[in-house]
């Protein structure tokens, strides 16, 4: 209570000293003090089975401040409708919960509060350095923090590797060999992707394996026609072509009978797997995807967190999504996570290992997270993604030749590039 | 002379014939006001304001911005997508309408009679009509798995195939959603074919035999010109729920919040492509002015069907 009451002091001189500036998200900063509020209220983007999580930090912010929270569940479905109506109409919560990407895109509508324009103690110091790039505008305003993460591991059966004599695949070249000789030994289709093979999500790992990028840091330039990206598309298309991935997402359930030897996928596999087939417990394990020529490194996304701009208590609401990164705000959240059985990746890479997967997989996700990288936050590129897609799809699906096919990319992420 | 006085204008303050409807009509308007002011606000608002919305640049945050017919010029002469949209549509009408009425006309001169056996069969053929719509489309969801275990795998791999990636196969999708919506709607268009075959007077046919006309040449010359309005019914609300289609689209190959279409935008039609520039894109103006041209073709071509209707009933007559 202390701590958050200095901090809101602090706020409060600060504010006061600069005649409480424009936030540049719409509406004006204040602080926790001057708001006093009873309540505020989020709307959290996620199934009913994260609520626990919320409630828990929301039970400490309440005991530290006397402002009650209020969380609402709403689907991902409809969540991204919703909140802009919200936004629209201004009658909404006064935190959101959603898409890594939303943050940017809300807060450059004029529909959320720059979070530095506020006093927070735990947000810049504790961000993922992979995530940067997906959360700070190309102005440098800060609309949304992560919340939670996800991100894609590698799956594999130990016990099949084991059997086969077959040691865990950490390159390109020694995963293309695994492969190979599990398809010697009968398995058809040794590896599987189920986060959306032939969308840009899964691309996007490869392509930074190889040291490609969407765009150059100054979000000037279009570069996913580099020789990079080229060798890393060139690679992700083999997969297709040449060791039978199959392009639809399977069921995580093939894994878990043997048919797949390695499936790559969202870290909620983690709770599928353990919840969904406790028979094969002991028998599988994660790590990092295999490295690429240049990097390791996989794609990182989960949900930001961010102060609607319309909210009448701004100043505490940005004091809560402080508290989320505080130590007793995540250890609140992890030992909620862990009595419903759920995995909850908090957005501190240090607390990782407070979680409770077995030590293999923390010690896997920990890896996983240190090399990490978030979508770009240039503008333009969400009205480009889905171009994006089609243009990667038709490699598969059409046999473009990839730099006919990233030439098509280039040009639409170009025509919605804003430098 | 008294009533007469009563009544007279400088009293009442209106003309007694006005009064004498106010009288007549009155509770009929009071009682429909309640569904006419929702009608008005719910429907002819929104309308009024979606065409307003389709000749403006609008984000839905920031006030729109007027562009006069540049959102209809960019979609009809330059958005490559729309005009696939366009076309994945015209093809599921055409294929979903044709066979869903074919398939229910098939069934409804199959399983007309009263027979406990028509019955039975009529009703489970009807069934997916009345199913959970999504709860349908899941179904078909897994038996569209690209895993082992999906049905229409399970029977491939039976006759000695490999599996397949169903619904990452462009080529498959408008066939399966065509498959969805012959199954969803054939039972539906048996059971009107059933209740309209059902009120032709059974003398036609029976002086058709007499004549020595087989039961193919009473089909062609009895039933179905007999059938025509029925048949035009089925047609036209067919075609629009087709036109309309989005759902099936949605569940099926909504992989995230970005994408809609299926793999190379195979499936993509143009009520998702409103979806998507409008909720996914926040082009609601561009949106807007989709759902006026969806609006302008389904009323075209309901046009020409009643028209081409109108046609045959001259001619026969």
């Amino acid at each position: 209570m202390k701590r958050f009451s200095a901090a809101a002091a602090a706020a409060a001189v600060v504010l006061a000293a600069t005649a409480c500036s424009d936030d540049g998200g719409g509406g004006e900063a204040t602080s926790m003090e001057e708001e006093n509020a009873d309540s505020i209220t989020v709307w959290h983007t996620g199934d009913a089975s994260q609520q626990p999580m919320l409630d828990a930090v929301g039970a400490v912010f309440e005991a530290e401040t006397g402002v009650k929270v209020d969380v609402e569940i709403i689907d991902w479905a409809d969540a991204h409708t919703k909140i802009l109506t919200a936004i629209q109409s201004g009658d909404g919560p006064d935190i959101f919960t959603g898409g890594l990407s939303w943050g940017i895109e809300f807060g450059e509508l004029g529909g959320l509060h720059d979070l530095r324009s506020y006093e927070t103690e735990n947000l810049e110091s504790n961000v993922i350095e992979g995530l940067w790039q997906s959360i700070e505008s190309p102005g440098g305003e800060l609309y949304g923090v992560p919340l939670n993460m996800t991100t894609y591991s590698m799956y594999y059966r130990s016990d099949i590797l084991e059997a086969n004599g077959i040691a865990v695949p950490a390159t390109w070249d020694e995963m293309d060999a695994a492969i190979t000789e599990l398809q010697g030994a009968g398995y058809e289709t040794p590896f599987v992707s189920t986060w959306e093979p032939i969308g840009w999500l899964d691309w996007f790992n490869y392509m930074y394996e190889a040291g490609g990028s969407l765009y150059s840091e100054d979000c000037t330039q279009v570069t996913v026609d580099s020789p990079e990206v080229v060798a890393g598309t060139e690679y992700w298309a083999k997969r297709f072509s040449e060791q039978n991935v199959p392009t639809d997402a399977p069921d995580i359930s093939g894994f878990a009978n043997g048919e797949y030897v390695f499936a790559t996928g969202g870290s909620w596999n983690y709770d599928g797997l353990t919840a969904g087939f406790p028979e094969i417990a002991g028998k599988w394990s994660s790590a990092p995807l295999p490295a690429g020529p240049a990097n390791a490194g996989s794609f990182i996304g989960g949900n930001v967190i961010g102060v609607m701009a319309e909210s009448d208590a701004p100043g505490t609401s940005a004091a809560f999504i402080d508290m989320v990164y505080s130590d007793e705000g995540v250890a609140a959240t992890l030992a909620a996570a862990e009595e419903g059985n759920v995995l909850w990746l908090p957005p501190r890479t240090d607390k990782v290992m407070d979680t409770h997967l077995d030590d293999a997989n923390k010690q896997a996700l920990t890896e996983i997270f240190e090399t990490s990288v978030g979508p770009p936050n240039c503008t333009g590129w969400e009205p480009a993604s889905p171009n994006v897609q089609l243009a990667l799809q038709s490699i598969v699906l059409d046999g473009v030749p990839v730099e006919e096919a990233l030439a098509t990319a280039k040009a639409e992420m170009e025509a919605t590039l804003q430098g | 002379m008294t009533a007469k006085q009563t009544d007279s204008p400088e009293r009442t303050g209106a003309p007694p014939r006005n009064r004498h409807r106010l009288q007549r009509y009155g509770p009929a308007y009071a009682m429909l006001l309640p569904f006419a002011l929702l009608f008005a606000v719910f429907l002819i608002y929104p309308l009024i304001r979606s065409m307003y919305y389709s000749l403006t640049d609008f984000n839905a945050i920031k006030p729109p911005e007027f562009v006069g017919f540049d959102n209809f010029t960019e979609l009809l002469l330059h958005d490559d997508r729309f005009h696939k949209a366009i076309w994945n549509t015209c093809k599921y009408v055409v294929f979903s309408v044709v066979l869903t009425i074919a398939l229910g006309m098939v069934l409804a001169v199959a399983f007309k009679s009263t027979s406990l056996r028509d019955r039975l069969l009529r009703t489970i053929f009807f069934l997916p009509s009345v199913s959970a719509g999504v709860g349908v489309i899941l179904v078909w969801k897994w038996i569209f798995m690209v895993d082992s275990w999906g049905l229409a795998n399970t029977v491939v791999r039976f006759f000695g195939g490999d599996n397949r990636a169903w619904l990452a196969e462009p080529s498959m999708t408008i066939p399966i959603l065509v498959t969805m919506a012959v199954w969803g709607g054939a039972g539906y268009a048996m059971v009107l074919f059933v209740a309209g075959i059902n009120a032709i007077p059974d003398e036609l046919y029976e002086q058709a035999s007499i004549d020595g006309a087989s039961k193919r040449r009473q089909f062609w010359h009895i039933t179905l010109p007999l059938l025509r309005p029925v048949l035009v019914f089925v047609f036209i609300t067919s075609t629009i729920g087709a036109f309309q289609i989005f759902e099936p689209i949605y569940l099926l190959w909504r992989r995230s919040a970005s994408i809609v279409g299926g793999p190379l935008d195979s499936a993509l039609t143009i009520v998702p492509y409103l979806y998507d520039m409008g909720f996914n894109r926040f082009q609601l103006g561009y949106a807007s002015a989709i759902a006026w041209i969806l609006f302008a073709i389904i009323f075209v071509v309901t046009l020409v069907q009643l028209r081409v209707t109108k046609t045959f009933k001259e001619f026969d007559r």
